[in-house]
């Protein structure tokens, strides 16, 4: 506790010079600055390229070129308003409700399988509507798991090295959680899960050699979608990666689309708003392939741009983690910032045609509702994180 | 609370997963870097591919005239108008009132400006499942201004649609069809100077680069390049317009009457230039739509073919041979108009001359071959020159022989045979023929043109250079060509091959050529006030076929003293009337040269005999006392006189009425009264000499004009009269008889 009083000491010594108010507010610490214009240089970067990106299909759909950039900004400014009120929230707050947020997400994770609550979009019930907005119970679940997770971890301590506790209740969680979400069907939230909650484990202190029996689970899940949908439909998935433009069809067409988007991009681009494949070529390409139109526009130049940001996100998300003052903290933060890079890492791959085509989007760039009030929200919590980072000089 | 994370966590987030994570983006980096650098061109040009549409603005194809610039073919832009039946009853329920009204409306409208038929167009508005239902096909700018002013009107923009499209018009049909030829779907020149000359006519096309969505929809953005297209060149033919008619009048006149197995054709050439100034081909055919087969007879017989190969096969064989250019794509043996040949050949190596004389028996037999002359009996001595007029065989194997092979061939060489004239059409062929090393049987066989074969142009060619001084030039079809604005691009200068033989024999066959024409007083190839130079020729086809078929052919140069103008007509295998040239082809070639020489300004030089059997015009008499109307005929140069009918002083109707041609020893009959016109009965005089059918229809107080050969000779016949046997016809009224004299080649 000494280097706890220390360090508040020395907070107050860097309030007053801040000329804060530290004294009537001593809860209120500052929270990592670079950090949230990491963020905010993301968001504006991505407001813009939903807008280059949008207007042409929002033009054909609604007949108003504006539609989804109006409804973009106003869940950005929302989930920043969010974000910053969050920030205020003590992160261990979510600590005390992990099982009930798991509890929840679950449960809308089985609400959305019943037709009728579930709204099926592109022939997958993922979607559970409120009035007009919308959103996915997977994000929320992505959520919950971190929560979860972290807190077991922060629990179990020295424990996770051990099979019955640093594996067996995560591992059930995470095929509940697949099986559910397999129901939708939701390969990609299901990898994106598995991957964030495995990264966790790791983390954690589980054993590398339990990982080996999670990747015997991968050859069975492919064995069993061999036996399933048979060889062929392998062969061909494999051969739409592999070569998509040997035979262009309903399913290679937005990986054609999306390299071609890259590749005419070119080294410099064709110029801010000058895309062409957004004229319908490239589907939806304000959402899940909207770094291909920001490859097209501003060339490879503007792409390690994204690619960048997203390394700074991660490095400042890490250091958060790191000077998180308890486990559940470094979890907590390293679990948010492994979701939004896998995310991108693999929105990008996705993108890029490095990995076969499944449906992930690319955070605080994608146009989509509730999911980027979702992240701006464990933006706050980060945020909130990297408040008591000061406070626990390390 | 436990303080802190342990330095193991930390080391495995800040080591082991961020060096994979580093690796990941590395990958991710990589594979950035290859797709938009090392693999930039493709994507780019697959973008482009997609992206961009390319719009064609088509190049006006240029124009073709004639020497007079007179159009021969020509580009017009015309209009297909459509409708979307789909389109209109977009927003309206099927069965409703206003989609009924609506549908009646533009129907009526459409039927209105198209002028075709209402119920038909409205049956085809309710075709809902239709965009497209073709109701106006090719249709002209005016008709096409009246529908967009009908859909401005009525906000038809999606339910009317107007294509515009460039057609190739052709606006005297069938005129020098095998010459101009026709175009393609793509306006792409298929046949004749359109094929040939299709990259000066065709221009270049430019076209458009816009962007587009995946709707091909244009883009709102203003990324448009343009490349203006270059109009083609137009031509100025050497054909003339009515040249060419007079010839085709003339080649139909003939084909209706001698029904030629293998069609015919005929060229008019200035002998000194080479220029085409008519080149007709039958079966010929409509420029504005060449696939329809023009031969009913063949076009019945093809379409009565069960199979279906079978007529296709045949159908396309009729269309090509109907395409075919005869003049230039068609060989055949010569016969005797290749004599002229051989005689300028012997002349000028000085084995033959005028004083020359023959033996004719009648055949000449070497190796085992028995070669007839078309006299039987043989024509015993002959001279060189009768040898030329009576195209005797023997006479010219001897001359032949006494040329040899190897200065036989040169001159074969010389004049154009072994080579193509070089004119500006397609499909030129060249025929075959015996070399240097010919035997003496081939030698005798090609002295009469009955053993190698040429086209007709190769033909006329030569015996332009025989005629012309002795210059081989080179035939040709475009005199100039012209830029979009009309301005002369290029010309066609003469082109003189080489001299064959000197002006001096030229000048003798010349001579030996008029005597050809004028042979007995003037056989069927003479023409009234000019001086002709002319060779028929009759082939057979093949030799040793069972039934004997033939070729007859007629070439003349005119004038004879200075020839100008070569005029030749071919018929391939008349099957009925007669067969020789100088019956079938002479009078068809005396027409042509009858028609054009005036035309191109030569005028008649009459001699005192033709002045005598010249025809003129009946006066107008009536009205008139007995004695001054005598006295009128006097004055009119009319010598018959009158026959007076009937007890009135002054005249009341006369026959032949006044503007009648007849003949200066014709007879006018005059009608003092009202008593009834005298009428006889109309005898047969086909058969008869022209003097004696001249004989006898005078003593019926009718009047005879003569027309076609005026040889005094016993072989010519009276071939047709105008007025049919058994005719009750007034006296005086003028016969037309058609003569022609019954000559061997």
């Amino acid at each position: 506790m000494a280097s706890e009083t220390a360090g508040r000491k020395k907070m107050i010594r860097a309030s007053k010079r801040t000329g804060e108010h530290a004294a009537a507010k001593p809860k209120q610490k500052r929270f990592d600055t670079a950090f949230l214009i990491i963020i905010l240089i993301l968001l504006a970067y991505g407001v813009i390229m939903v807008f280059s990106a949008s207007y042409p299909a929002a033009l054909q759909k609604t007949g108003n070129s504006l539609h989804f950039i109006s409804q973009h900004v106003l869940f950005v400014l929302a989930g920043i308003a969010a974000m910053l009120l969050i920030s205020r929230i003590d992160y261990h707050f979510y600590r005390r409700f992990a099982y009930i947020i798991f509890g929840v997400a679950l449960l809308l994770l089985i609400l959305v399988a019943i037709p009728g609550v579930g709204r099926v979009l592109n022939n997958a019930r993922r979607w559970i509507y409120i009035g007009p907005i919308g959103f996915q119970p997977s994000e929320i679940m992505k959520f919950a798991v971190i929560v979860l997770f972290s807190h077991l971890i922060a629990h179990y301590q020295k424990r996770m090295g051990t099979f019955k506790k640093g594996v067996l209740p995560f591992a059930v969680v995470l095929l509940v959680i697949a099986v559910l979400m397999m129901l939708e069907p939701h390969l990609s939230g299901t990898i994106l899960i598995f991957g964030i909650g495995c990264i966790m484990m790791y983390i954690g202190g589980t054993k590398l050699r339990y990982f080996l029996a999670i990747g015997g689970l991968g050859v069975g899940a492919i064995a069993g979608i061999i036996a399933f949908k048979g060889v062929s439909y392998i062969t061909e998935r494999l051969q739409f990666w592999l070569n998509p433009f040997a035979d262009i069809n309903d399913k290679t067409w937005q990986t054609v689309q999306s390299l071609v988007a890259i590749g005419s991009g070119g080294l410099l681009g064709r110029g801010i708003g000058a895309s062409r494949q957004k004229y319908l070529y490239l589907p939806e390409p304000y959402n899940d392939f909207i770094f291909a139109i920001i490859c097209e526009e501003l060339g490879l130049i503007g792409a390690l741009f994204v690619i960048l940001l997203f390394v700074l996100f991660a490095v400042r998300g890490f250091s958060i983690a790191s000077k998180a003052p308890d486990r559940f903290g470094f979890m907590l933060a390293t679990g948010i910032t492994v979701q939004i890079c896998l995310q991108a890492v693999l929105n990008i791959a996705v993108v890029t045609n490095t990995i076969p085509n499944t449906g992930i989007s690319l955070p605080f760039f994608s146009y989509g509702g509730t999911a980027i009030m979702m992240q701006l929200g464990e933006m706050g919590i980060l945020l909130n994180i990297s408040r008591h980072a000061f406070m626990e000089k390390t | 609370m436990s303080a802190g994370t342990p330095v193991k966590m930390k080391k495995r987030l800040h080591r082991n997963v961020s060096v994979v994570a580093a690796l990941l983006v590395l990958v991710i980096i990589a594979n950035l870097c290859r797709i938009s650098i090392f693999q930039y061109s493709f994507y780019d040009n697959y973008a482009d591919s997609q992206q961009l549409r390319s719009e064609t603005i088509k190049a006006q194809r240029g124009t073709i005239y004639d020497r007079n610039m007179e159009v021969l073919a020509q580009s017009a832009t015309v209009w297909d108008v459509s409708i979307s039946p789909k389109d209109i009853a977009t927003g309206y329920t099927e069965g409703s009132a206003e989609l009924t009204a609506k549908r009646e409306t533009l129907s009526k409208g459409l039927a209105e400006i198209l002028g075709g038929e209402y119920e038909d167009i409205l049956a085809r508005t309710e075709k809902t499942s239709s965009q497209y239902e073709l109701v106006g096909k090719k249709v002209d700018k005016e008709t096409a201004d009246a529908v967009r002013s009908f859909i401005t009107e009525n906000g038809y923009t999606n339910e009317i649609n107007l294509t515009e499209n460039v057609e190739r018009y052709y606006p005297n049909n069938e005129l020098a069809s095998s010459v101009i030829g026709f175009t393609g779907s793509d306006l792409q020149g298929l046949y004749g100077i359109e094929s040939k000359y299709d990259d000066v006519l065709k221009g270049t096309d430019g076209y458009v680069v816009a962007l587009k969505n995946a709707l091909s929809e244009n883009m709102p953005q203003s990324y448009e390049q343009r490349y203006d297209p270059v109009d083609g060149n137009s031509l100025r033919l050497t054909i003339d317009e009515n040249i060419q008619s007079f010839v085709e009048k003339t080649l139909s006149d003939v084909v209706a009457q001698h029904n030629p197995a293998g069609g015919a054709c005929a060229i008019v050439m200035d002998c000194n230039t080479g220029a085409v100034l008519a080149m007709a081909d039958y079966p010929n055919y409509n420029l504005n739509d060449p696939f329809t087969i023009y031969d009913e007879a063949l076009a019945q017989s093809i379409s009565e073919i069960a199979d279906e190969t079978e007529r296709k096969d045949a159908r396309s064989a009729a269309l090509s041979d109907q395409w075919t250019n005869k003049n230039v794509s068609y060989t055949y043996h010569p016969g005797s108009t290749f004599k002229t040949v051989v005689a300028a050949a012997a002349l000028e190596e000085g084995k033959v001359s005028l004083s020359s004389s023959f033996y004719c028996p009648g055949y000449v037999k070497m190796s085992g071959y028995t070669m007839r002359c078309n006299q039987r009996s043989g024509h015993g001595q002959i001279s060189f020159t009768d040898a030329l007029v009576h195209s005797c065989n023997p006479a010219f194997i001897n001359i032949g022989l006494s040329l040899g092979a190897e200065s036989f061939y040169e001159y074969y060489c010389g004049f154009g045979f072994t080579e193509k004239t070089g004119i500006d059409l397609p499909g030129e062929q060249v025929g075959t023929y015996y070399t240097a090393d010919m035997a003496d049987i081939s030698l005798a066989s090609s002295s009469f043109g009955q053993s190698q074969s040429v086209t007709p142009l190769q033909l006329i060619t030569a015996v332009c250079a025989v005629t012309n001084g002795g210059y081989l030039v080179e035939p040709y079809v475009v005199e100039d060509v012209l830029d979009a604005d009309g301005n002369v691009v290029s010309s066609h200068e003469t082109q003189i091959r080489r001299q064959v033989v000197s002006e001096e024999t030229s000048a003798t066959m010349r001579s030996l050529m008029e005597e050809v024409v004028n042979a007995d007083g003037g056989t069927n190839g003479s023409v009234k006030g000019y001086r002709i130079a002319a060779k028929s020729g009759t082939s057979q086809k093949t030799l040793g076929a069972e039934t004997d078929t033939y070729i007859a052919s007629y070439v003349a140069v005119a004038p004879a003293d200075d020839p100008q103008i070569a005029v030749y007509v071919m018929v391939d295998e008349p099957t009925s009337g007669d067969i020789y040239g100088g019956v079938i082809c002479a009078p068809a070639v005396a027409a042509i040269m009858a028609d054009t020489l005036p035309y191109l300004g030569y005028s008649p030089n009459y001699s005192e005999e033709e002045l005598e059997s010249m025809e003129t015009t009946v006066p107008l008499l009536t009205g008139r006392d007995v004695a001054g109307a005598k006295n009128k005929l006097i004055a009119s140069g009319i010598t018959g006189g009158a026959i007076v009918k009937g007890s009135g002083d002054s005249v009341v109707r006369q026959v032949p009425s006044s503007g009648s041609k007849i003949p200066k020893d014709g007879k006018v009959i005059l009608y003092t009264d009202d008593s009834e016109q005298e009428r006889v009965t109309m005898p047969n005089v086909v058969g008869l000499t022209p003097t004696a059918a001249k004989q006898q229809l005078k003593q019926y107080n009718l009047n005879v004009t003569i027309s076609g050969s005026t040889s005094s000779s016993a072989k010519t016949k009276v071939q047709s009269q105008s007025i049919a046997e058994g005719t009750k016809v007034a006296i005086g009224t003028v016969v037309e008889l058609t003569c022609v004299s019954e000559t061997l080649d």
